[in-house]
């Protein structure tokens, strides 16, 4: 924590936005300063929340829901890694009467639980059933692979684990929203079914 | 509040899998909208009960573990293994359950995920 106030310090004295890894679904955090406001802000990038309120990110920090905050686009974008949020997928915005699924994948593309994965999602897509695949672990290097990136056209819902990436070094891709464990507690609690391929 | 259990089959001691899975738990319990439980099968109830330096991201395993076994909600074990797991080193409670009655606990629960 010591060092998080230091980073935080470094970054209220002017030095520029500090990104720090901790671990798990905390992580990695950056810490900024919003020059219009003068308030200082802590972004657990690892649990940012997506909210439709277009033209500002939403984000829960490590206290979880309670301390739910919005940044501006434009900072976002500057602190880098965000999207605008009228772009990405949002599960707080699944209609009450659709039939939903949440995929918890974290096979590696190689792995027969991710071509499992894969088939059922196509299966519930011809269904007209909202498909919401979260990649995790090994599953994260999945993102990039031509399946996936079929699957986003068609019309799933990819989100990946944001700390997953991180710890392997992968860049982001703008197909998938990367995000923390938050993404995945909606899931689990909103989906009609979820399931999980490990 | 829909319940998710999670079974953790893998060996900590040979893959970081097992750590992923508490880590993935404990990451949703803290959002508290799902009830999560935790069942560490033999390999990794053994392991745990081992040697803590031998263990795949003992780290991850060291911050979230207590997260998922409190007093309430205590991480389950099958009852033979429940020996030689301490509490006091992982700061997480521990409580041994026949393994018969395993599919008892997963047929009650909404989502059962294998890690």
């Amino acid at each position: 924590m010591t060092g998080s106030l230091a980073l935080a310090a470094a970054d209220l004295v002017g030095l520029g936005a500090v990104r720090a890894a901790v671990f798990g679904f905390f992580a990695p955090v950056f810490f900024g300063l919003e020059a219009d406001s003068a308030r200082f802000l802590l972004v657990a990038f690892g649990d940012f929340f997506i909210e439709n309120n277009p033209g500002k990110w939403g984000w829960v920090g490590r206290q979880g829901p309670a301390s739910r905050d919005t940044m501006s686009n434009e900072r976002a974008q500057a602190n880098g890694n965000l999207t605008r949020v009228q772009e990405l997928p949002s599960v707080a915005a699944v209609p009450a009467q659709e039939r939903s699924l949440g995929l918890l994948v974290s096979s590696s593309p190689t792995e027969p639980g991710f071509r499992h994965a894969l088939e059922l999602a196509r299966a519930a897509l011809k269904r007209e059933i909202t498909v919401y695949w979260y990649a995790v672990d090994e599953g994260v290097r999945a993102v990039d692979t031509g399946a996936l990136r079929d699957l986003v056209q068609e019309g799933i819902r990819l989100f990946a684990c944001a700390y997953g990436a991180e710890r392997r070094r992968l860049p982001h891709h703008p197909h998938a929203v990367y995000a923390g464990l938050g993404v995945v507690s909606d899931l689990m609690s909103r989906t009609d079914r979820f399931l999980c391929f490990a | 509040m829909k319940t998710a259990l999670f079974i953790i089959t893998s060996d900590p001691r040979r893959e970081g899998r097992a750590a992923e899975g508490i880590r993935i738990a404990a990451g949703v319990a803290a959002w508290q909208k799902v009830a999560v439980r935790v069942y560490l099968d033999t390999a990794a109830a053994r392991a745990l009960a081992g040697t803590a330096d031998a263990l795949e991201d003992v780290t991850l395993i060291r911050q979230c573990l207590p997260m998922v076994g409190t007093r309430a909600t205590p991480v389950l074990v099958p009852e033979g293994d429940l020996t030689g797991l301490d509490s006091t080193v992982w700061e997480t409670e521990f409580s041994g359950v026949d393994p018969k009655n395993l599919a008892g606990l997963a047929a009650g629960s909404d989502w059962v995920m294998r890690f």
